[in-house]
């Protein structure tokens, strides 16, 4: 049998044959992408890469580690992207290996974010706690030396500001902006700091060895001569708030006393609201005395008088400026803070006391103090302190 | 046949409309814009609304994309319309969610600016009257020097409500409120400080300090004697409370 007779013959049956083998071949093509494992979707890996993504955005990473979060995203599009690509296809032609490759990286990806985040976070809020403790602590020192001494408007502002701006750094921790609430607390700790170092400067000379040993002096001198004449002497310790009145040379009384508001300062001028040092007298005994009884001084003496014409001519003092006076030892004081313009305030029943046991000509020694009272001891804790607020 | 040829440019037709489909990018562009045009105020106000957006925007870009890279006979954008309209919405909401979180956010921070504003001008207005003299130069000196620093801290605040930064103008106007240093006063053992008898304004302070050590309701602080100091005058001695408690 010829080629040609045996085409004629089984042409229809090779054809069945050649469509037949086609379709097993097809077939098989399309069943071993199917049997394989290419066209399952990674539904449930896509759907924990969303769940990782979504936690991850609300940990906050978009804020604490913005690269990553941006990276994270990106490569969580892509998946989706891919995933979606495949899942158009025609059945067998899907290939999900690169789609799981893909929501592999993006879950890599979304962790590194979550991590990134979560340690920037803690991070930021270590700080902002640092920040706070530390602000806290200079304003809380800024506070105390406020109560010590009278601070001038310029420091009281600032310290007000300081403790304004640490009410809102709190405010800025509680909402979760931890950067800013560091930022915002440091500003008040170094208000707070400029309010503490403005305010030991000023009280520095109570910490002075050679003045607090001339005070010293001038309370032993004053002992002495009361020991001497047997007579009564005051002295007053201004940052001790303390009246002491000696009599034949010994203490015989101690009353707390309040002082001008601003006594840090020896008085140089009328208004200045210091208290003066010096050596002085009672010059009157006035027993109704607008704050009740008084006990005038002899301030301005010749010493405080020089001192003034010393300091107007040098300048440090305006040229319109007087000498202030009047100052006395009078009563309504016990306030437990210093409020006077100069004079020195003691409760009444101690000017009672007082008012009894001198008389006019008793000499009146006022000095900054002993070295241990609120200023020195203000002094001294600044000096301990570490820069940086904490102790 | 017959039949079959007749049919056959029908089929041809059918097939080239369905090969030419095209994706609604007129309702695209529309629902992207609307995303667009919400994102700036809605990333600070609606954060959620705007990441759903943000989702659904992808997921539509994903979906073009698929489609994009299908053959062109068999691309169908119907799930597209559907995407579309789902960007649209979340878009919407999220630019609703973002004019009424700072619609909100406007709100508060007024009513905390006008709260810290009263406070301040009735707290001015009693400083004005407060009684000056030797006694109360201090405090005056003070207190002046504390409503300066709120005064300042509020006009930050109008600053940050004026350049819409309604969050911070809050807290600034809120921290504005923040009770002022507390007076000077010395550190004395509380028995010593309630054993006074005298009626004397003096006295009157101190027994208030011998008490006062929390911030008191302001009608407690109203029954003192009218002759204190203007630090307890105003609100009590032991806090400068003219700014709430």
């Amino acid at each position: 049998m010829s080629l040609r007779t045996f085409l004629s013959r089984w042409r229809w049956r090779l054809f069945g044959a050649g469509v037949a083998a086609l379709a097993v071949g097809v077939a098989i093509g399309c069943i071993w992408p199917i049997a394989t494992g290419r066209t399952d979707p990674p539904f449930m890996q896509k759907l924990h890469m969303q769940s990782s993504l979504g936690d991850t955005r609300r940990s906050g990473a978009a804020k604490w580690a913005p690269a990553e979060m941006r990276e994270a995203e990106a490569a969580v599009k892509a998946a989706l992207a891919a995933y979606r690509l495949q899942e158009v296809q025609l059945l067998p032609f899907r290939d999900f290996r690169g789609v799981r490759s893909a929501i592999d990286t993006a879950e890599t990806r979304v962790q590194r974010a979550l991590g990134a985040g979560n340690q920037n976070r803690i991070e930021a809020r270590t700080n902002a706690d640092e920040a706070l403790a530390a602000a806290e602590s200079d304003t809380s020192r800024s506070s105390g030396v406020a109560d010590a001494m009278h601070l001038g408007p310029y420091n009281r502002t600032l310290l007000q500001k300081s403790k304004i701006a640490l009410a809102e750094a709190r405010s800025m921790y509680d909402r979760g902006d931890f950067v800013e609430c560091a930022a915002r607390a440091g500003e008040a700790a170094v208000g707070s700091r400029t309010v503490s170092g403005s305010a030991v400067e000023a009280a520095a000379r109570f910490a002075d060895a050679s003045l607090v040993a001339r005070w010293r002096r001038m309370v032993n001198e004053t002992a002495a001569w009361s020991r001497a004449t047997g007579g009564a002497a005051v002295v007053v310790l201004k940052e001790n708030h303390r009246v002491d009145l000696y009599d034949n040379g010994h203490v015989i009384r101690s009353y707390n006393a309040d002082m001008g508001y601003r006594s840090v300062n020896d008085k140089t001028r009328s208004g200045d609201a210091a208290t003066p040092e010096g050596r002085y007298r009672v010059t009157a005994k006035k027993p109704g005395s607008t704050y009740y009884k008084a006990l005038a001084l002899d301030y301005p003496n010749a010493e405080d008088r020089a001192e003034f014409d010393r300091l107007r001519r040098s300048g440090r003092i305006p040229r319109g400026a007087s000498m202030g006076g009047l100052i006395e030892i009078h009563g309504n004081g016990g306030r437990g803070k210093d409020w006077t313009k100069g004079c020195v305030a003691l409760r009444n029943s101690d000017m009672d006391d007082l008012f009894r046991r001198t008389s006019v000509g008793t000499p009146v020694t006022i000095v900054g103090g002993d070295g241990q009272g609120v200023f020195a001891r203000l002094v001294r804790e600044h000096a301990a302190a570490p820069a940086g607020g904490t102790q | 046949m017959r039949k079959m040829m007749a049919v056959l440019p029908l089929v041809f037709v059918f097939v080239l409309m369905a090969g030419c489909a095209k994706p609604p990018q007129d309702a695209i562009n529309s629902a992207t814009a609307a995303l667009d045009s919400a994102k700036a105020e809605a990333s600070e106000y609606a954060s959620s609304s705007l990441q759903a957006a943000e989702d659904a925007r992808a997921a539509l870009e994903a979906e073009l994309k698929a489609q994009q890279d299908k053959f062109a006979l068999f691309r169908s954008y119907k799930k597209t319309d559907e995407l579309v309209a789902d960007l649209k919405a979340k878009s919407e909401k999220a630019a609703a969610d973002a004019a009424a979180g700072k619609a909100q956010a406007q709100t508060d921070a007024t009513t905390a600016i006008n709260d810290a504003t009263t406070a301040l001008t009735d707290a001015k207005a009693k400083l004005e009257k407060a009684p000056k003299g030797k006694g109360t130069a201090a405090d005056l000196e003070a207190m002046k020097a504390d409503l300066t620093a709120a005064e300042s801290t509020l006009a930050e605040a109008n600053s940050s409500m004026t350049a819409g930064k309604y969050k911070d103008a809050k807290a600034k106007a809120e921290a504005a409120k923040c009770r002022p240093t507390t007076s000077s006063a010395r550190s004395t053992p509380r028995w010593k400080r309630r054993r006074v008898t005298d009626d004397s304004p003096h006295v009157a302070l101190e027994r208030f300090r011998g008490t006062a050590t929390r911030p008191c309701p302001f009608f407690l602080h109203r029954r003192a004697p009218t002759r204190l100091s203007p630090r307890a005058w105003i609100k009590g001695p032991e806090s400068l409370t003219f700014f709430g408690t």
